[in-house]
């Protein structure tokens, strides 16, 4: 049962409080992608193109290795934390 | 062989660097693209450390909202052009420092190439994309090393570029997000940039003097709503930029 990290713009947007979310029952990216659309309605649009890839402006790792962006049928089996990380520029 | 001589300042960077690598400090170029929260506490770190010559680029007029993370900017600059408030705190920290203080933004200026010539490690602290990846195709062109430090809120990523041998920015986002369309969409607390400017600054002076370091093809990330840090593989690709 992977823990995922979604970004801060994101957490703002789909009101996800701080820390990591415990997400049951996914074995691949697509379906733990799946799962956070259920929690919170919208944000599948914010992680994944109309195609399915990954956005190019969010990188996902799994244990801190990313994932190629067409690669959202990857396994998160044994998988401990799910990174979800936007493109950022504060300076 | 002339006898090194390591000012007081430095002393306690010995056991870190040994006198050659202060020497070779001194001797370094870098440049800084924006000095505001993140690349002010580059710039602070990098003087203090011994970096010899700096070319800052910072476009603009001090604001009040500045003052809760721009390490160079006070009260009284409110009004003053960036740069101006910068120098006058730069030359205090260390007056032997070489800095060439530019009041531009790095898409203001028309010959950049010239004016990096020479440089040893590029600061990428822009808060707009379009000068991130200005920066990032500069330093590919001129085969220099980038460190890039960036934040939202709490959350933040340090990583580094080798021209050719790492992943490059436009690898890693090849698009920015579409809501960041200027310079005012991002939620800061001081911590964040300031964290963020000391690692980049770390991994600045470790390029410089063993033209390698730790966030080579690698990304610190943080986020301080839980103390949570890591470092993270950047995609292993072939650079195509």
């Amino acid at each position: 049962m992977p823990n995922v990290k979604v970004a801060t713009r994101l957490r703002e947007i789909y009101e996800i409080p701080p820390g990591a979310l415990s997400i049951n029952d996914a074995d691949t990216v697509d379906s733990v992608v799946a799962a956070l659309e259920d929690k919170f309605p919208g944000i599948k649009g914010d992680l994944l193109v109309d195609d399915g890839a990954v956005r190019p402006d969010v990188v996902i790792y799994l244990d801190g290795q990313p994932i190629e962006p067409t690669n959202t049928s990857a396994s998160v089996t044994g998988v401990g934390t799910i990174r979800i990380i936007q493109a950022m520029a504060g300076g | 062989m002339d006898q090194i001589v390591t000012e007081e300042r430095y002393v306690r960077q010995i056991p870190i660097m040994g006198e050659t690598g202060i020497q070779r400090l001194k001797q370094s170029k870098v440049f800084v693209g924006r000095c505001g929260g993140v690349g002010g506490t580059v710039v602070n770190y990098l003087i203090r450390s011994g970096v010899g010559n700096l070319i800052c680029a910072h476009g603009g007029k001090i604001v009040p909202e500045y003052l809760n993370r721009m390490q160079l900017a006070y009260e009284g600059d409110v009004g003053k052009p960036c740069i101006d408030a910068f120098r006058d705190k730069t030359e205090k920290i260390n007056p032997a420092t070489e800095i060439e203080y530019i009041g531009k933004n790095i898409t203001e200026i028309d010959n950049l190439d010239e004016v990096l010539d020479g440089v040893d490690v590029l600061i990428d602290a822009h808060p707009l994309f379009e000068e991130r990846y200005e920066l990032n195709d500069t330093a590919l062109r001129l085969n220099v090393p980038m460190v890039s430090g960036a934040m939202y809120g709490d959350e933040g990523y340090v990583f580094s570029i080798l021209p050719k041998k790492t992943a490059c920015l436009r690898c890693l986002y090849p698009e920015r997000p579409k809501f960041w369309t200027n310079i005012k969409v991002f939620p800061a607390l001081g911590m964040g940039p300031g964290i963020i400017g000391c690692s980049m600054a770390r991994e600045a002076i470790e390029l410089l003097l063993k033209n390698e370091s730790p966030l080579l093809g690698r990304m610190l990330h943080f986020d301080l709503t839980d103390m949570d840090f890591s470092v993270l593989e950047m995609p292993q690709v072939d650079c195509p930029h």
